[in-house]
This record gives structure tokens, C-alpha cells and sequence, in this order.
């Protein structure tokens, strides 16, 4: 059995494993310690290591201005080292603890201006690294030989060349670097300086070259990594030496950890804990200043604008708490902790928390930079926009003209113009919020005042010209129409609103009996007419059917029906112009008999067997129509269209023709029969389709809501829409869901959740489309008023019964109606929705990802 | 990234200096030379180029400079560092530095 070397036994191998790990720490001393009495048994082996520990533990002394102690070590290694190499790192040493040392450099110069030296190449650039590091000023006499004093001259140069840089003066580096040439031993510190320069001159590509083409390990090519780094734009993980490197150049040495940790947290989903990392050890975070600290602020207080709800309601709730507590840390997270919370806040705040935030905002905005009325005046306008946002937002949620706060939205909105009368936004704004809450007088008003303040301007122009067309001022409105079109030859609503305008006034023009006169003002249509057959404003063949039923009232009925005839062949649908022609022919005779000439061929037409993607148009037709004949008039068409949906042919009809139909449709109780079997034959094809699951849901009768099975079905109609990236599924499930949500925080009761496993398929529906229970503490409060009210009488509680049914579920209404009649009405519960601004309450975690 | 930040102007530049910063820049970095710069460029113009862009941008800019914190921090080195050589000390230290590791 053979003894094994020295150099083989697992004992020295341990050591070596151990030794390595310990100058890979840095712990230098102990590595020193561990190496001296193997470097004595096996020489070559730990030698090497020996040497390496002993000048990590040099340059430490130094660095650490312990200069005795590094010389002492210094002395040591001089026995152990090569010369050139221990001539190198003794040169390093004296730069880096700022002893200069001129016999030191002095030898330096000396071994690199000769050419018979016995350095390796290696040591004669660590050399050259060395001096250039020193930059000495020592060495300012001239040397005796050539040699020498040509490699002085050219350390100067790249040292002139350096600071050239700094000052941003190109022409002066190259002029600086023409003495160092390739082949020099400063040749690549020559090349990094030139890299530099093209750098900062925006050359990137001759930067890398440049960069790429320096010796490995020399001082440029390690200063090179960094830059280079900078100018890659990858997102590969960037090395920590040269991330190291970075902080250096940007002169956040210090600040490199905490951000190092914080973006180890914020890769962990964890953005609180990095907000507060950043926080809590940069002491000028956050700032509103234009460097790395600022634009890191603008980063963390931007970025929850894009992140999960879940996510960013953290966010906001830390944030919030902050304020709540007094621990803001400076005026700038102020600041942006309103800005912030506002934003993210507003559509689920209460209007009176996120008018408070948003004015505290903007206070500190002006206190922070001074007034400025513009400014202000942009806040208050988005303040009055967000107050008038609908309440119940839901495509399908009844009562979508209750709005936030209309009165603070106007405040806002006044506000917002008396700071700075040409901010146009605001008023524009201010114009449709009168319109949607009828105060037409105020509307007028304004528009009046609008079109004098800004005469040129096609929004207000267009406004005006709508305002007119609802006073029936057609002329006027036609005038600004003109002018509007002046400025905007693109707008659609322009020529849309001048064919509405001329027909309107064509119409006058026949009842007073000037035929011709009105046929020229419909002639004046025709540049706006377009051949786009769903447009039943601006359509040739929509044009031809209207004026056929004005001919046919008013004019020449043999010209009538040569105009249907042409507007049947201006558009491929079978029974549109038939419609338009008989609904128009309505307005004008004021029939609510459902009568019209043209019934003769509509009722056929309808009745031949249509196809599911032709029927959109009709409803949109009769919604339409149905604004000015009111909601019974169309008691007739609407059976006649129901019928035809019934009985149509699924042919050729596509998940985009469902949802177009439905969408026109789904408000209306005659439709919700048929449609809910449109819905049915296409989950046959695709079960889990999520919006026809979803509209299953929708179309069922009302009252029959099951809070926790319903929820269920939602949970998995998300899931299967944000599988198949469905959009606008996830929008409205996620609507509908909150909605849910909304009424169990309102429920009065416990309602006793999945009674039974409803199967959607068998309900044949009835009676209007069902809604969800009231959503606001408003709506409840309603509801217990009017009960309260008539519960004395019995024909009155019938008569409440008889308003509320398919507003709230039977269930929470029978229990209502049972508890007002003992007296017994629940108080009103408290909202359960998150508010930012100061009565945020803090966000609870385990909340989930309902809303 | 913030636009002053990108267009090298102060916070409370006016809108001469800051055109003029921005056809500088745009010069600097053409379609075809630094297509990315360039966008970034126009970019940042829009959000600052006269009085009520400066406002809205203050008042209701959501966009997010980077996609982590490191991002961020690299995006603004970028273009400050390119834009700032380092001062003749700062460059001593940095090389100093870099020698140590």
C-alpha cells in the first residue's frame, strides 16, 4: 500500500478547499495564519495562496490608511515575490494610502523603460497600471535616459488625457493621446481613454469596440466592465463587480447596498418592504430632485399604477397608514402619498375622501413650487371628471345617470374654470354634466358663453351645434357646424350632426308645405352620405328610407316607394330600411297604433326567417327610436323583433355578432327570452365560454340570486376569461362580482347562501332584465324610507312591493317588507369599500382578490 | 423616464430652453442612429414641451420609469452618465477602485 504526497492528501485538500473559501470571504488574516505552516510543507502548492492573502491583506491595511502595518507585510512578501510583481503591487499600495513614494516609482519608471527587463508582459501592465494609478506628481524632474523619460511623457499624456474627459473637452483628448501610441505600455490605458471619450460623445458602438479590445485583467479593462454594462441594454442580471462599478461611477457607493436589497424584495413581489428599505436607509429618499433618488421616487410612486390590485391596495395602505400616523417623511412623500392615493383610488373612494386627498395634493404641490392657477385649475377639472362618473358604472346596472357627487362636481368643475377661464377641458366637461343632470338653462348658458370666449374652437363649436339641434334651432346649428368642419374635416361627429341637422330641417320644410325646398335641403346630405351599411345616421340607404317616409307623408307617395325600392338596394339587410322607413313614418304621423304604409312589406320581411347577425341592426334601430316614441310606443316592433330573434337562423353568426346583439339587446325584457336561448345554443359548441356564461347569469329572473353560489360561478368565470385573456369577460365578471360583493356587504340579513343547485338552463325568464341588490348605502336608505313610509297602509306596501320587485332580490325584499311591518327594520349597515385619503382603512392582506 | 431627466433640462426650464434641448437631443440621436433614444427623446418632449403639458404630466403621468428599482436606477445612469463625464477626482477614486477588484 503506498503512502500518498503531500500534494495528494485529502488532509492538504481539505485545507486547500477551506483556505479558498476563506480568501474568497476575504478573511485574509486567518487565511495568512492557516497558509504559513502549509506553505512550508508543500511550497508550490500554497505558495501561490500565501502571496494572494497576504496582498489582500496589504491592500486592506492600505485602504484602511494602516500604512506601517502594510509595509510590514510588504516586507514579508518581498521575500516571496517576484520583483516586478512585488514592484507593482508596492507602487498600488502607495497610491492607494496616498504615500507617495518616489523611489518607488522611480524603479517603476526605470523597469518599464527597459526593454532588457526580465518582467513578463503581464507584470509590465500591471506595472503601467500602477504608475498611471499613482498619479504622481513626484515625478515631475526630468529622468536622465530617453527611455524613461519617453514613458513619463507618456503617462502625463494619458493623465492630461483623463482630465480632458472630466472637463468634456474632446478635442484636447485626442490632442493629449497622440504620444501614446499602440505598441506603448500605456498603449491600453490609451484605448480605454479613447473609449471613454466616444462614449460620452454618443459613439457607443466605437466605445465597445474600443472597450472590447483591452487586455484582460489590466486596470482599464476592469474600469471598462461597467460602462460597458451601461451601454448593453439588456436584461440579462448584470455582474456585482460591475454593478459595484456602476454605483461607483454615479457616486452612490454607500446607497448600493439598501438598493441592492430593495430590488432583492421588490423581485420577491414584496414592493412595501422595498419602498421601506429604500426609506429607511437613504436619507434623502424620497425626492423631487432630477437624480438617481428621484427617479427612483417617480419609479416607486408610479409603478402601483400598473401592478395587481392586490398589489397596489398594499401599497396604498401603507401609504396611507403612514399619513395616518404623522410618519410622512419629508414634504415630497406628502405629496405624492395624495397624488398617489387619489389616483389609485378613484374609482372605488368615497367622493368627499377623494376630494379631501386630492386637495391636499395639490396644497402641497403649492406650497412645495408656488401657485399656479393652471395647475390648479387641471386638478380641480379632473376632480369635477371623477365626481360625475356614474355611480353604478355596470353595463348592466339600472339608475346609470346617478352620479358621485354632482353637486361637488360642478363645484369642482366652476372652480376649475374661475381659476383659469381658458381651460377649455372644464368647461367642455361642465357643458355635459348639466346636460346629464337636465339643467338645459345652465347648459345653454354656458354654451353661450363658450362660443364668445372661444369663437374657433370645433369642440365648442360641436357642443354648441348639438345644444342648438336639441332647441331646434337648426339653422344656427348648421352654422356652427360649418365652422366646425372649417377645423376638423375628420371628425365623424361633424358630418353626422349636419345630416341629423338637415333632415331635421327638411322635415320643417315639408310640413310647411316646401316640398321642393325641403328635397334641396336633403340634397344638401349627399356629400356626408358613406356607403358603411351599419351607420343608420350617415348611410346612403338610411337617407333614402327616411326621406321615403317624409315623401310618403308629406310629398309624392309614388316617389316614396321608388325611394325604398333604392334604399332596399343601397344595403344588403333585409328588413333595415323597411324598419327606419316605418319608425321614421311614426315621428312624423305621432301614431301609437304601431300603423304605418309601410307595414305591408315589414311584417313579411320579418317574418321570412332572418339570421342571428342580421338582427343588431333592427334593435339598434328601435333604441333609437325609442327615445323619441317613448318606452311603450314600440310595444309592436319590439314583439315582432322578438319573434324574428326566435326564430332566426344561427347561420354564419359569430361570437362578435352575439356580443353586438346582446349588448343592443340585453336592456330590453321582450329580448331576454330569446336571447338567453341565443346564449344557450352557443354554450352548446363552447361550455365554458365565460361571457356567455356571464349573460347567462344576467338573464335570469330577477330574485333569483344565490350570493354564494352566484359568487362561485363568478370566481370561475374570471378564471376561465384570464385563461383565454377574454377582456372584456374579465371586466365585466369582475364588475359583476363586486357588485356581489357589494350587496352581501349590504345584505340585512344572512341570507341562507346555495339553498339548492339552481340549474340556469331550465328557467324559462320573465319580466324586466334582473339587477343586483341596491349597491349604496343611498340605495338602502331609499328602499327603508319608502317601506317606513307605507307601512301603515296595506295598498301602499302593495303598491311599494309592486315598485320594488325586480329592483331587490324577493328574498331580502319579503324580509324587508315582513320587518317594517313589526317595526323591526335593520339600521343601515356601514360601506365596507376602501377609501384612500385619510379615512383609508388599512388594507387587510388576506383579503383575496375580491375587490 | 423623467423627462427633464431625458431632455437634460431644469424643472423650471421655460419652453424655449426646453425645445431647444430637445432638437439638440434629436440631433444627437436620429431615427436611424438611436431609434430607441430617439423614441424616448420625442417622448419625453411631449410631456413637457409647453405649460399645461408640464401640468397634466405632474398631475396625472402614471407611466412607470423601469421595471424594478435596479431597473430604474440603471435607466437614470444611462443617461446621466453619458450625459456627465465623472470630475477628475471622481475618476481617480473610480479607477483606484476598479483596480481592487
Amino acid at each position: 500500500m503506498s503512502v500518498p504526497s503531500p500534494t495528494h492528501s485529502p488532509v492538504s485538500d481539505a485545507a486547500e478547499a477551506r483556505i479558498r473559501a476563506l480568501l474568497a470571504e476575504e478573511k485574509w488574516r486567518q487565511a495568512r495564519d492557516e497558509l504559513k505552516p502549509l506553505a512550508k510543507e508543500d511550497r508550490p502548492r500554497f505558495l501561490p495562496l500565501l502571496i494572494e492573502a497576504n496582498i489582500g491583506l496589504a491592500r486592506k491595511m492600505a485602504g484602511n490608511r494602516q500604512t506601517s502595518d502594510a509595509r510590514q507585510v510588504l516586507n514579508y512578501l518581498k521575500t516571496i515575490m517576484p520583483a516586478a510583481q512585488f514592484h507593482a503591487l508596492e507602487l498600488e499600495l502607495a497610491a492607494t494610502s496616498g504615500v507617495s513614494e518616489p523611489l518607488v516609482q522611480q524603479q517603476v519608471l526605470a523597469s518599464l523603460a527597459d526593454a532588457q527587463s526580465p518582467i513578463t508582459n503581464l507584470d509590465r501592465v500591471r506595472l503601467a497600471d500602477a504608475l498611471i494609478l499613482s498619479f504622481s506628481t513626484s515625478l515631475s524632474g526630468q529622468p536622465s535616459r530617453p527611455a524613461e523619460a519617453k514613458v513619463l511623457e507618456e503617462m502625463r499624456a494619458i493623465h492630461q488625457a483623463l482630465e480632458a474627459v472630466s472637463l468634456a473637452r474632446w478635442p484636447q483628448v485626442a490632442e493629449a493621446l497622440r504620444p501614446v501610441s499602440l505598441r506603448s505600455v500605456f498603449g491600453h490605458w490609451g484605448i480605454f481613454v479613447k473609449g471613454l471619450a466616444a462614449y460620452h460623445c454618443g459613439d457607443l458602438d466605437r466605445a465597445v469596440k474600443l472597450w472590447t479590445a483591452l487586455p484582460s485583467n489590466s486596470v482599464p479593462t476592469k474600469a471598462s466592465r461597467p460602462y460597458l454594462q451601461l451601454v448593453k441594454r439588456t436584461t440579462e442580471p448584470i455582474p456585482a463587480d460591475a454593478l459595484v462599478g456602476i454605483f461607483r461611477i454615479v457616486g452612490i457607493a454607500g446607497a448600493g447596498d439598501a438598493l441592492t436589497r430593495a430590488e432583492q424584495l421588490w423581485q420577491k413581489g414584496k414592493p412595501v418592504e422595498s419602498y421601506r428599505q429604500m426609506r429607511d436607509h437613504v436619507a434623502s429618499f424620497p425626492s423631487a430632485d432630477l437624480d438617481w433618488i428621484g427617479s427612483l421616487t417617480e419609479f416607486y410612486f408610479n409603478a402601483p399604477h400598473g401592478m395587481a390590485e392586490k398589489d397596489w391596495r398594499d401599497v396604498a395602505g401603507f401609504l396611507y397608514e403612514l399619513g395616518r400616523q404623522g410618519r410622512l417623511k419629508n414634504h415630497v412623500e406628502a405629496r405624492l402619498s395624495a397624488r398617489a392615493l387619489s389616483l389609485l383610488g378613484r374609482t372605488i373612494a368615497p367622493p368627499e375622501d377623494l376630494r379631501e386627498t386630492w386637495e391636499d395634493f395639490l396644497r402641497e404641490r403649492a406650497a412645495a413650487f408656488g401657485p399656479n392657477a393652471q395647475f390648479t385649475s387641471l386638478g380641480y377639472e379632473w376632480l369635477g371628471e371623477q365626481l360625475s362618473q356614474s355611480q353604478l358604472s355596470g353595463r348592466f346596472s339600472p339608475a346609470r345617470s346617478r352620479l358621485l357627487d354632482a353637486e361637488g362636481a360642478v363645484t369642482a368643475l366652476r372652480k376649475s374654470i374661475e381659476l383659469d377661464p381658458r381651460n377649455l377641458g372644464a368647461h367642455l366637461k361642465l357643458c355635459v354634466l348639466y346636460e346629464t343632470l337636465n339643467q338645459t338653462r345652465e347648459r345653454n348658458r354656458l354654451l353661450d358663453q363658450m362660443t364668445a370666449q372661444f369663437p374657433e374652437e370645433q369642440k365648442v363649436l360641436v357642443a354648441a351645434a348639438r345644444g342648438c339641434l336639441e332647441r331646434k334651432a337648426l339653422s344656427k346649428a348648421l352654422d356652427y357646424l360649418t365652422r366646425a368642419r372649417r377645423h376638423d374635416q375628420l371628425d365623424p361627429q361633424i358630418p353626422e350632426l349636419t345630416v341629423t341637422a338637415l333632415q331635421a330641417l327638411a322635415r320643417d320644410q315639408f310640413q310647411q308645405r316646401r316640398s321642393d325646398k325641403a328635397r334641396l335641403t336633403l340634397a344638401r346630405c349627399e356629400e356626408f352620405l358613406i356607403d358603411d351599411p351599419k351607420n343608420f345616421v350617415r348611410s346612403r340607404w338610411s337617407a333614402s328610407a327616411r326621406l321615403a317616409a317624409m315623401e310618403e307623408f308629406w310629398g309624392d307617395t309614388a316617389r316614396a316607394g321608388e325611394l325604398l325600392a333604392q334604399a332596399r338596394r343601397q344595403t344588403p339587410h333585409p328588413v333595415a330600411p323597411l324598419l327606419l322607413a316605418h319608425l321614421s313614418y311614426r315621428k312624423i304621423a305621432d301614431t301609437f297604433d304601431g300603423k304605418s304604409p309601410f307595414l305591408a312589406d315589414l311584417r313579411p320581411a320579418l317574418r321570412k326567417g332572418l339570421r342571428l347577425s342580421d338582427l343588431s341592426l333592427p334593435v339598434r334601430l328601435l333604441e333609437e327610436a325609442r327615445v323619441e316614441l317613448g318606452p311603450h310606443g314600440l310595444h309592436h316592433e319590439d314583439k315582432w323583433i322578438s319573434q324574428a330573434m326566435t326564430g332566426a337562423s344561427p347561420d354564419t353568426f359569430t361570437r362578435a355578432h352575439a356580443t353586438e346583439l346582446i349588448e343592443c339587446a340585453a336592456n330590453h325584457p321582450d329580448y331576454r327570452k330569446p336571447l338567453l336561448q341565443v346564449v344557450k345554443k352557443l354554450l352548446r359548441t363552447d361550455p365554458k365560454e365565460p361571457l356567455f356564461r356571464l349573460w347567462q347569469l344576467l338573464f335570469r329572473p330577477p330574485g333569483d340570486f344565490h350570493l354564494l353560489s352566484d359568487g362561485l360561478k363568478l370566481e370561475d368565470i374570471i378564471e376561465e376569461a384570464s385563461r383565454r385573456q377574454d377582456a372584456v369577460a374579465l371586466r365585466l365578471a369582475r364588475q359583476m362580482h363586486s357588485e356581489l360583493n357589494d350587496a352581501r356587504s349590504l345584505d340585512p340579513f344572512e341570507v341562507d347562501e346555495d339553498d339548492g343547485d339552481s340549474d340556469d338552463d331550465d328557467f324559462e325568464p320573465e319580466g324586466p332584465v334582473p339587477v343586483l341588490p341596491p349597491k349604496t348605502l343611498d340605495d338602502l336608505s331609499e328602499v327603508v324610507e319608502m317601506l317606513q313610509s307605507a307601512v301603515k297602509s296595506p295598498s301602499a306596501l302593495r303598491e311599494v312591493r309592486k315598485k320594488l320587485r325586480g329592483k331587490l332580490p324577493d328574498i331580502i325584499l319579503d324580509g324587508l317588507i315582513e320587518m317594517a311591518k313589526s317595526g323591526e327594520l335593520p339600521p343601515l349597515p356601514q360601506p365596507s369599500r376602501p377609501k384612500p385619503g385619510k379615512n383609508l382603512p388599512p388594507i387587510d392582506p388576506n383579503q383575496g382578490e375580491l375587490f | 423616464m423623467n423627462p427633464y431627466v431625458v431632455l437634460e433640462v431644469v424643472r423650471d426650464a421655460d419652453d424655449a430652453r426646453i425645445r431647444q434641448a430637445y432638437l439638440g437631443a434629436i440631433r444627437q440621436a436620429t431615427p436611424e442612429t438611436d431609434p430607441v433614444r430617439f423614441k424616448e427623446i420625442v417622448t419625453a418632449y411631449e410631456k413637457i414641451k409647453d405649460g399645461p403639458s408640464r401640468c397634466r404630466y405632474e398631475l396625472f403621468d402614471t407611466d412607470c420609469p423601469g421595471d424594478s428599482p435596479l431597473d430604474n436606477f440603471l435607466r437614470h445612469a444611462r443617461l446621466t452618465v453619458r450625459a456627465r463625464p465623472l470630475s477628475f477626482e471622481a475618476m481617480k477614486e473610480f479607477l483606484r477602485a476598479s483596480s481592487q477588484t
